[in-house]
């Protein structure tokens, strides 16, 4: 009975809708999968038509497979003696996709090809058996519950370094060291063409950098002990907006430098009306990675996704039909995808359907909560203002700032803290 | 017909439940000994959400003994009451800037030792944990009581405390002041971590050597408030590791001063340029007559 209902949840349709159609009631059509010595084909649970038919007025972009969500894993490589420790993120995926397992891919040349071995749903392996001295590279391939790979994550290499004698079985040397005596990080992933890219390690900011035209970056840092330790990346855009952070853990091996590669920051995003008026177009904006393609997000009743392609400076910029969404308060937010790597979502911004237009105010390159001293950033020094009144009544003076910065219930409590993580920028 | 429904009734919100943050105390041993040390540990299993803000209080039975806390290898940054005993309990409440998403992720832990025979248990009361969302929502979070049963046999010699020979991690205080806070009066902010056995507290000194130290937390409010002395902040960690960090200062003087600095130095390279501008290009009319 259980199992009845729950198939017949999964076979109930949806309807798709864009800018400029709407699909009602879509024919599902089981599928399968077929292979030979010489071809292999891939079926689905969805409609018969998947492809993309394109017009000069529209796109149809047909099927399930267009909008199923997910990121793919940020990945670490920690060498030892004759092994490399890999661990990664644990991929987010939604509609209509679900993480089976992983498979870690190994090659001794960069880009394969890879020798594929199944994990199970696991988030790190250690690789033993290896020869020190020589570079490994390794992929995290992400399977669905079927089995079928959804993601694969960015190379990550290291070099397993042999235990000085009388050492013990302490792993040491590292991914692009020999020196072992330094215990470090090295990250590197995907931000917005030539912007700021602010790097934390437990919530302080450690370095800066500006990524490159391609948009990517590379940071080290050494002098660590070893230890878990929570990293977090953000970045600027040209605009001075800021993406959501990043943030990921590591465990540091004493005498060894972790690389970890396909860091991938979301899109920022942002709206021009803060309310615009039901059936005018939305002008949706922001900066990702340089010619991606940009899936957009709108909540409504109905949740409703639609891409569109980033420049070579990574601005993108949609405009929504507003047609497709009901009157009330609606938020969007973006996710980008190059070649195989893809961001996970970044922050939601809100607007509001009714029956006028207000523009949004310009941008303003400071949190909207959690800043109490009004230096346009959140961190230490506004978490020791609000320390200093946890447990204490607020005076006069304080109280309109605690109900311009946090939740506004007149007390620092767990909530304002929550809100004040939530926008820190270290 | 009607029991199928009663089922699937009562595995919805079980299938709800399962995917609900967890924090999961752990012992490292189910039956110990009188006198025996062993440990519990807290952890975070945010089951697909991303939680940035958790607090709780652990009541200690009285057959047990707290030897050490330790939270060095925490997920938590900022603890805005670290893992400490207060009114005899064990409290404890933190934040995790940009929240925390992975599988499982240390909170702290405890280093006890068994002082009579019995079935005893281990509860975590007082839990919440909040979402990584801009509004602070609170989740319905789960954890379970531990059991942990002590033997009547008595033992010598038990496993030692962690070793910690390393100092905390380099930090560097801010100096600042805001309206709020201290009547605008200087204040110093400051927060490092230790990987090992974790800050234990810290100390600051202003003055010269001769001046005695002074256990405080942060935000700290500067006595000297002409910010001329130094001032000195230390970390100690719960081995009794110290690491210290010399603050910053930039008194009132300090921009004229480096303005002035400035200034004389513009106005001695200008009249160095055009000494040398007239010693190479610069000659005399001669004379019609």
């Amino acid at each position: 009975m259980v199992v009845a209902l729950a198939t017949v949840s999964l076979a109930r349709a949806d309807e798709y809708t864009a800018s400029s159609f709407r699909v009602i009631d879509p024919v599902l059509a089981p599928a399968g999968f077929s292979s030979s010595t010489s071809f292999q084909l891939f079926g689905s649970l969805g409609e018969p038509g998947l492809g993309t038919s394109t017009a000069s007025g529209f796109g149809l972009q047909g099927a399930f497979l267009y909008f199923p969500i997910v990121s793919t894993p940020v990945v670490s490589a920690t060498a030892g003696d004759g092994l490399v420790a890999l661990s990664w993120t644990a991929v987010t995926a939604s509609l209509g996709w679900t993480v089976g397992g992983y498979n870690v891919g190994q090659a001794t040349v960069s880009g394969g090809p890879y020798s594929y071995t199944s994990l199970g749903n696991i988030i790190s392996s250690t690789r033993s058996s290896l020869t020190n001295g020589t570079p490994y590279y390794f992929v995290i391939r992400v399977e669905d519950a079927l089995g079928y790979t959804i993601a694969t994550s960015t190379e990550v290499t290291a070099t397993p370094v042999a235990a000085p004698s009388g050492a013990g079985p302490v792993p040491s040397g590292s991914g692009s060291s020999s020196n072992n005596q330094i215990t470090g990080v090295n990250l590197s992933g995907h931000g917005y063409p030539l912007s700021k890219v602010t790097v934390l390690k437990d919530g302080q900011i450690i370095t800066v950098t500006i990524a490159g035209p391609d948009a990517k970056f590379e940071v080290t840092q050494t002098g660590l002990s070893a230890g878990q330790y929570l990293f977090a990346v953000y970045g600027e855009d040209s605009t001075g907006r800021r993406s959501s952070l990043f943030t990921f853990p590591v465990l540091l091996t004493a005498g060894v430098v972790t690389n970890i590669s396909g860091i991938f920051l979301a899109p920022t995003i942002a709206v021009d009306k803060s309310e615009v008026k039901y059936g005018d177009n939305l002008a949706i904006f922001g900066q990702a990675t340089a010619s991606s393609t940009v899936t957009i997000a709108v909540n409504s009743n109905q949740e409703i996704f639609t891409k569109t392609l980033s420049d070579r400076q990574g601005a993108y910029l949609y405009n929504f039909d507003t047609t497709l969404v009901e009157r009330g308060d609606h938020t969007t937010k973006a996710k980008v995808a190059l070649a195989n790597e893809i961001s996970p979502f970044g922050t939601a911004v809100n607007f509001h359907v009714g029956d006028k237009n207000i523009l949004t105010e310009p941008n303003s390159k400071c949190p909207k909560k959690g800043d109490l001293n009004d230096d346009c950033r959140v961190n230490l020094v506004d978490f020791s203002i609000a320390a200093y009144w946890y447990h204490r009544t607020l005076t006069t003076a304080f109280i309109p700032r605690e109900k311009s910065s946090l939740n506004g219930d007149g007390r620092i409590d767990l909530t304002d803290f929550s809100i004040m993580a939530y926008y820190w920028t270290g | 017909m009607k029991y199928y429904l009663l089922i699937l009734l009562l595995l919805i919100p079980a299938a709800v439940w399962s995917a609900s943050p967890q924090i999961l105390l752990t012992t490292d041993q189910s039956e110990v000994s009188i006198g025996q040390m062993f440990s519990a540990k807290i952890s975070l299993l945010p089951n697909g959400d991303s939680i940035n803000a958790l607090t709780g209080e652990i009541t200690l039975p009285e057959s047990l003994e707290l030897k050490q806390i330790e939270d060095g290898g925490s997920i938590v940054s900022f603890w805005i009451e670290r893992p400490a005993v207060r009114d005899g309990k064990i409290t404890f409440s933190g934040i995790i800037p940009g929240g925390f998403t992975a599988d499982r992720g240390p909170v702290f832990s405890l280093n006890l030792v068994a002082k009579s025979a019995g079935k005893v248990s281990l509860v975590i009361q007082k839990l919440k944990v909040l979402r990584n969302d801009g509004q602070g929502t609170e989740l319905a979070v789960k954890t379970s009581p531990v059991l942990i049963t002590v033997n009547k046999t008595e033992v010598e010699f038990s496993k030692a405390l962690p070793a910690d020979n390393l100092k905390p991690e380099s930090f560097q205080p801010i100096v600042s002041r805001d309206p709020a806070l201290f009547d605008g009066q200087w204040f110093l902010a400051f927060m490092t971590q230790d990987k090992q056995s974790g800050v234990d507290h810290y100390e600051v000194r202003e003055g010269g050597d001769d001046q005695t130290w002074v256990k405080t937390e942060s935000p700290y409010l500067i006595r000297d408030q002409s910010l001329k002395n130094k001032i000195v902040v230390r970390a100690v960690d719960r081995a009794g590791n110290i690491q210290e960090a010399v603050v910053i200062l930039r008194p009132w003087y300090s921009v004229w001063l480096y303005g002035g600095i400035l200034l004389l130095v513009s106005i001695f390279i200008l009249w160095f340029i055009v000494f040398i501008f007239r010693k190479l290009f610069w000659r005399p009319r001669s004379s019609p007559f």
